[in-house]
């Protein structure tokens, strides 16, 4: 401990340091009894620091997991949302209807068996006396499909009265609407047991069909069934009231109780800060894990849309009968306008914002999530307008969707017409936007580059819903085309995934307030056209760059 | 497998058993340094109460770090070291280590020999904590602890010229104390 070149020490040096050398003193009593103490809540911080860090990254990732489910069920549940409703319609796919025709016909089998056997419950059973014997017995069990099910409850009516009259019971709060909602759930489960699941969504419209669509098939279950489901849904409302106050309580009892847990956890925190000051970098790496923010990032965007060299002309038996100069006017006419288009269509002003919610992993990495809007446009001048025209077989008439530039006519893959008009006129500007819902997920690196400044990095990909694409015309004579979100006549795709990487600086303002910016590059993992293979020419992957500012609010004490 | 294996020392058993967070293991090594400790806490510390709350913070750091003991130096040295840093710490953070001026006169007392033997501990630890912190903190690091006025610099943020000062100051003062306590020494004898 001493140094080697401290010389110069005198008498007085030698003598304190003889005499204070191996001297002792007795502390007080209690000291080490605070010693103790600090120890232990020490411990119970740290433990409890663990167990809060483990909580709310459980939470976060439920959190994404739900967002990530959310939009998986949107993006592969779509198409089995009405097979029923199209099972009508020729232009739907067989695959596309068969799972749910399948599930219907075993459902049907399932019922079928069901009244089968609650038909023959009764030993003694006059055939004509069916619809009688079936409202008997729906009566008395109030479950004639779950016979089929559970056959030992059905032989035994007093277990099927005690499993459906089942009164709430507070202690159990999550069993109350079982037994109540026995009859249908069972009727429904029994005949899935020989069913490979497909997906979640479809069971559940399977569920509500089981309820709706029976009458039509099975009008004895119907009548037999009716009184049991009309009976039940009048306890529905009284049930559902019940079982909403007793959520409800729970909920409040399980706020108060993380409240209690949070507020000890205060308490001890600032107990262990007072009794130690060695750790304060591990108490900052655990508090204010969580992070709000807002971003605004203006951009370029390349739609990346090509249309074909060779397209529309009057191709078809009419087209024969035009003078031959008209249709070598016309095809000149629409290669000049395929020309102006590629000559002059360009980005326009885009632009997305986001809010996101962040969660902290470590020290440097953060997680992030939220919700954001983007808005791309693409511009271009014409001065050409173009119409089709489609004769209706039989009547003779003719059809048009009205004139349009010829960007929209391009992007059909059966652009076929029965005759095309094409008019040269005076030049207007054209306006693409596209408006996309996204739903970001991400990760960020952040490295301190002084005391207030700090340098970024991330990455991430986004689910992008293409909620509106409008093609807008100065022109009076051009028709502006819309096209919704539930618009099956949209050649654009309405669910477009994307990757996005940023970087750039930052700087907190205070000790939970912050500002970045950066350039941002986002690229889209497939082209704006649905079916790119069906359009005549090769179609591109849409991008963007701009530049990402955020605002971010640190929850808890903060990080400055 | 080992067959033969130095056996652990005491110590080292000790050691393990902090680090584990054995509580008995913690307390014996309290019981084993905390007299020795307290002293060091005294001579850094104004009063008896924040010696405590020194020796207090420097022990649970003591439970905190001693898996980082290297066992390049006794046990007891590597506690020491941590006593005074915490000490250090201490007054730093009550801004009890800026540059005071002591109103007190002081003798030019030349630096010869000394004899302690008639002083109690107490009298002696008195003196000490009557200097001016600044002054205190240098005397028991220089006199006692035996660094030398460039370390002692380095670890309160000072140049070594103004250790060397502040240290002869002290020093100085102590000397007249003494020599007060000598010369009432004396007066009481007389009068006797």
């Amino acid at each position: 401990m001493s140094s080697a070149t401290n010389h110069n020490r005198g008498g007085l040096e030698e003598e304190f340091r003889h005499r204070m050398q191996d001297a002792e003193a007795s502390p007080s009593a209690d000291l080490w009894a605070r010693i103790d103490h600090s120890l232990t809540v020490q411990e119970n911080g740290q433990y409890k620091r663990g167990m809060l860090f483990y909580r709310q990254l459980a939470a976060a990732c439920i959190t994404l997991l739900l967002v990530a489910g959310g939009f998986a069920a949107y993006y592969f549940g779509g198409p089995a949302v009405a097979p029923v409703a199209r099972v009508g319609q020729p232009s739907e796919t067989i695959a596309a209807v068969q799972p749910a025709a399948e599930e219907a016909a075993v459902s049907e089998e399932a019922i079928a068996a069901a009244m089968q056997q609650a038909v023959q419950e009764p030993a003694p059973l006059e055939p004509g006396a069916s619809r009688q014997s079936m409202a008997k017995v729906a009566k008395a069990g109030k479950e004639p499909v779950a016979a089929s099910i559970k056959p030992a409850a059905a032989t035994n009516p007093t277990a099927v009265a005690a499993t459906t009259a089942a009164t709430p019971d507070p202690s159990a709060w999550h069993s109350v609407p079982a037994g109540k909602y026995h009859a249908a759930a069972q009727s429904y489960t029994g005949g899935r047991e020989s069913i490979n699941a497909r997906s979640m969504f479809s069971r559940l419209e399977s569920m509500s069909r089981a309820f709706t669509e029976r009458p039509t098939g099975t009008s004895g279950f119907a009548a037999a069934g009716a009184p049991a489901l009309a009976g039940a849904s009048q306890e529905v409302p009284e049930d559902f009231r019940t079982l909403n106050e007793i959520v409800m309580s729970r909920m409040k009892q399980l706020k108060a109780e993380q409240e209690a847990v949070q507020q000890k956890y205060k308490a001890e925190k600032k107990a262990l800060a007072a009794a130690t000051t060695a750790d304060t970098e591990q108490e900052n790496t655990s508090a204010g894990r969580w992070s709000l923010g807002m971003a605004y990032a203006p951009s370029y965007f390349e739609q990346n849309i090509g249309i074909p060299s060779q397209m529309m002309g009057p191709m078809n038996s009419f087209a024969s009968f035009a003078p031959a100069t008209a249709m070598q006017q016309s095809a000149r006419m629409m290669d000049e306008a395929r020309e102006e288009h590629e000559e002059e269509v360009e980005p326009g002003f885009s632009f997305g914002i986001e809010a996101k919610a962040g969660f902290r992993l470590g020290r440097k990495w953060k997680l992030l999530s939220g919700l954001g809007f983007t808005q791309n446009t693409a511009r271009s001048k014409s001065s050409y307008v173009i119409q089709q025209f489609w004769r209706k077989p039989g009547t003779g008439k003719t059809e048009s969707p009205g004139a349009s530039t010829i960007f929209v006519p391009s992007l059909s893959s059966n652009f076929a017409s029965d005759s095309l008009s094409v008019a040269k006129t005076n030049e207007f500007n054209v306006l693409y936007r596209y408006r996309h819902l996204t739903v970001p997920v991400g990760v960020q690196y952040e490295g301190n580059l002084g005391k207030d400044w700090f340098w970024f990095a991330g990455g991430g990909v986004a689910a992008n819903i293409l909620l509106q694409t409008s093609i807008l015309a100065s022109s009076a004579e051009v028709r502006d085309t819309d096209y919704e979100l539930s618009d099956d006549n949209s050649p654009f795709r309405k669910l477009q995934w994307s990757g996005n990487v940023t970087a750039g600086v930052g700087k907190r303002l205070s000790n939970n307030l912050s500002i970045a910016i950066g350039p941002e590059y986002r690229g889209y993992f497939d082209t704006m056209l649905s079916s790119p293979e069906k359009a005549q020419a090769p179609q591109g992957k849409p991008y963007t760059m701009g530049i990402n500012m955020a605002l971010n609010y640190d929850l808890g004490p903060g990080r400055r | 497998m080992k067959l033969f294996t130095k056996p652990k020392s005491d110590e080292e058993r000790l050691i393990e058993g902090c680090i584990a967070g054995k509580r008995d293991m913690q307390r014996l090594l309290y019981d084993l340094y905390s007299k020795k400790m307290m002293v060091v806490c005294l001579r850094y510390a104004p009063t008896t109460f924040e010696a405590e709350d020194i020796m207090q913070d420097a022990f649970i750091k003591v439970f905190n770090h001693i898996q980082n003991f290297k066992k390049d130096c006794p046990l007891e040295f590597w506690i020491r070291r941590i006593m005074v840093n915490t000490a250090l710490k201490h007054l730093r953070s009550k801004q009890l280590l800026t540059v005071s001026h002591e109103a007190e006169e002081v003798a030019n007392i030349s630096s010869g020999d000394m004899n302690l033997s008639g002083y109690t501990m107490d009298e002696l630890l008195g003196m000490i904590q009557s200097l001016a912190p600044r002054y205190r903190m240098v005397f028991n690091l220089y006199a006692i602890e035996g660094y030398n006025h460039k370390e002692i610099g380095e670890m309160l943020g000072i140049s070594e010229g103004t250790s060397k000062s502040q240290y002869s100051r002290a020093r100085a003062i102590l000397q007249s104390m003494l020599l007060r306590q000598e010369e009432k020494l004396k007066e009481h004898v007389i009068s006797n």
